[in-house]
């Protein structure tokens, strides 16, 4: 097993779920997350300029690669954040808007609609992991942070499973962060847990508590991972 | 002692040796920008850049026991070092056994991460009319490959020694950072290139602009400039972003000068008509994107080039692609029609035939060995044609043939076979105690380079020589002492 070494870049793929309806029963607003979620994405960044860095939107019917992807982005006339940083967080954003935009729901309200499916980002995440693989000559380590606020999907179980031990396989580690009030999604709590990745609840709507969660857990890669400890979680229901 | 040359493992601790010795007053001034906040946090180690971000968004202080409980039980005491490190960096303050960051670093390095602040420290544009002809990027790119490649000419050209001055010497600035840099000397027929400005020329151009920078900040600081705003510039021009006008008017006069004197390494163009108007090239923006060329060069083959955080390694990989090929009988063909290049092959390859577009040589022991006399070690050697291979080569795991890698060495430590020592040398002791009391006491301090118990014969250094004269003179005193009482 290799070791992971202090100097090694990374790849953190984002999934962000892009439910309208299962935004809406969450305690957290979307628009305040995804701002902390832009931030969190900045250090990220900011850790080793050779980090890479690829975000998935996820919405119940489309999963769209949101960056890097070819929209153009207008340049702005004064420079008003490090320009790395502008260029990942205008086309998120915008990303997330266009989504958001084109979900034309009926029945809003229904248990089907609250569901958001996974297995059809996580795959989509490790294919792009596997591609950047593939083109980089040294070694980088990968991992998924997840961000989701709809239910569990029972009728993806098998998929989902699926794509978790070909994660375990490839050690990817996935963290959850789950943003859905009282319920736990118990097979993104399995997910964590195979891959060795950490289990997140955010319950509380105070400025920033999220991007606190996200930057003292999620934030290490894999060598420090090893140096710090992560926040175990307590029972999971297998 | 061998002059370890700047990369950017020696500029981070530098600036780290600098930041520790400033006082409280001077160190707020550094930190007063996002810019310098964003550059200073990457130049610190992993563990400690993850420490910081914990601690960002917290508002209150920590215990200090707390932070070390953050950390695996075996790996506290590395955890307890990097609190420390970062202390000494005042980046943390520490205060009855609570922790916190340093409140004015907080604040900027949050404005980094959001967008808020003073966002000039990131390089203000520049607005307002002048020529239509903006600057291209391949404009900018063939200007500092002129400016840079001039400067390596003139350090090459010299090595000749045939006294032609086909090679124009740059800008007095340009050489007088050669010189503090000792990488070329003051000789009689002007400047000649030391050991280490061999070594320089081997290194890849990121390691090369670094040492440049690095030797500049020295510089200021020996002439007293305020090194707290060379420092912020330095920072400022590293985060630029290639092909875009920024304006040189809210610079000190300190920066400005700066500007100028850069300007001649081809760091920045500045446009002659508009003086308030400067570039950052190629050579700068590269230091901040990935460090080696080889990642670059796979990814952008494949087009897939913004997959990267930076989008400007392009530029500077499809300048640096590899030319030269190694065959296992050591031979080499280098695909090039460049002089630098051909020269700086010529420190250790016996080039034989030369062609329009390839040049042909080997690498024999002759020539191999006048490098490594000029003070140009194998793994430089190494290193370079590894970083300059042709892509076919590149396909092959290990990129050079080892038959030819373990030549080099060998050839190095032929010159390693030898240690010359000053010595003294005993021999004809009348009488074995003798032998072996003057044998132990060497023993014991140390000295002893060679005995032979049966010969009677012992090889001591210069420095034991002195003492055990001292010893058998005492011993004689005291046996002569005891005879005649």
């Amino acid at each position: 097993m290799v070791e992971p070494v202090e100097s090694d870049p990374s790849l953190l793929v984002v999934v962000l779920d892009v439910n309208p309806s299962a935004w809406a029963r969450s305690p957290l607003a979307l628009d305040k997350a995804l701002q902390q979620i832009v931030i969190f994405i900045n250090a990220y960044l900011a850790l080793n300029p050779e980090n890479k860095l690829v975000v998935i939107g996820a919405s119940k019917r489309k999963c769209l690669l949101l960056y890097p992807s070819d929209s153009t982005v207008d340049a702005a006339q004064d420079i008003q954040v490090y320009e790395q940083f502008r260029l990942v967080d205008v086309k998120v954003l915008s990303g997330v808007q266009a989504m958001m935009s084109q979900v034309t729901v009926d029945n809003i309200n229904s248990l089907d609609e609250r569901q958001s499916p996974m297995s059809r980002a996580l795959s989509m995440a490790l294919c792009h992991i596997h591609r950047i693989n593939e083109d980089q000559t040294g070694k980088i380590w990968s991992r998924i942070l997840v961000l989701s606020a709809g239910e569990d999907a029972p009728r993806e179980y098998i998929s989902l499973m699926n794509s978790i031990f070909a994660a375990q396989k490839m050690s990817v580690l996935v963290d959850i962060c789950k943003a859905c009030g009282q319920k736990d999604s118990v097979f993104l709590q399995q997910a964590a847990d195979i891959t060795g990745g950490n289990y997140l609840k955010v319950n509380s709507a105070a400025d920033e508590s999220l991007l606190q969660t996200l930057m003292f857990t999620c934030l290490a890669d894999h060598y420090t991972r090893s140096v710090i400890n992560a926040p175990g979680s307590a029972l999971i229901d297998f | 002692m061998a002059h370890q040359l700047g990369s950017e493992e020696e500029f981070k601790t530098t600036i780290a040796d600098y930041l520790e010795s400033l006082p409280a007053q001077f160190s707020q001034r550094v930190f007063s920008s996002p810019a310098a906040c964003l550059a200073i946090f990457r130049l610190i180690s992993t563990v400690g850049k993850q420490l910081i971000m914990s601690m960002l968004y917290l508002d209150t202080s920590l215990r200090l026991q707390d932070v070390c409980q953050w950390a695996r039980t075996d790996s506290q005491r590395m955890v307890r070092g990097k609190i420390h490190q970062l202390r000494k960096l005042q980046l943390v303050t520490e205060d009855h056994g609570n922790v916190s960051l340093n409140p004015v670093f907080r604040a900027q390095l949050r404005n980094a991460l959001t967008g808020g602040g003073d966002f000039s420290s990131f390089g203000t544009p520049f607005k307002g009319g002048g020529r239509d002809t903006r600057i291209t990027k391949a404009q900018l790119a063939r200007y500092a490959d002129v400016k840079w490649e001039a400067m390596l000419r003139f350090m090459v050209g010299r090595q000749d020694g045939s006294g032609e001055s086909v090679v124009q010497p740059p800008a007095e600035s340009v050489r007088s950072i050669l010189r503090t840099a000792k990488l070329m000397e003051d000789g009689e027929n002007g400047m000649a290139i030391t050991n280490s400005g061999f070594q320089f020329l081997l290194q890849d151009t990121q390691s090369q602009v670094w040492t440049v920078l690095l030797q500049y900040l020295r510089q200021a600081e020996m002439q007293q400039m305020d090194v707290v705003e060379v420092l912020n510039f330095l920072f400022q021009l590293v985060s630029l972003q290639l092909g875009r006008a920024y304006s040189a008017e809210p610079l000190t006069t300190i920066q400005r000068r700066m500007l100028g004197e850069l300007r001649d390494f081809g760091l920045v163009l500045q446009d002659d008509q508009r003086p308030m108007c400067f570039y950052a090239t190629h050579l700068v923006t590269m230091l901040s994107s990935s460090s080696s060329t080889e990642n670059s060069d796979k990814s952008d083959t494949k087009g897939s080039k913004a997959l990267s955080a930076s989008p400007q390694g392009e530029l500077a990989a499809s300048s640096s692609q590899g030319y030269i090929i190694l065959e296992t009988n050591c031979r080499i063909y280098a695909y090039t029609d460049s002089p630098l290049q051909i020269a700086i092959l010529g420190l250790f390859v016996h080039l034989v035939s030369r062609f329009s577009n390839l040049v042909t040589g080997a690498l024999t022991r002759d020539s191999v060995r006048q490098a490594l006399s000029q003070g140009i070690t194998a793994d430089q050697i190494i290193t370079f044609l590894t970083a300059n291979a042709h892509p076919q080569m590149q396909s092959h795991v290990p990129v050079l043939p080892v038959t030819v890698t373990d030549q080099i060495r060998l050839w190095e430590q032929e010159r390693n076979r030898l240690h010359p020592t000053q010595a003294h040398f005993y021999k004809d002791f009348a009488q074995k105690q003798d032998f072996d009391r003057v044998l132990r006491y060497a023993q014991d301090i140390g000295v002893v380079l060679w005995a032979s118990i049966e010969k009677r014969q012992l090889v001591v250094t210069r420095q034991g020589h002195v003492k055990i004269v001292e010893l058998v003179n005492s011993q004689r005193a005291a046996s002569s002492a005891t005879t005649s009482s």
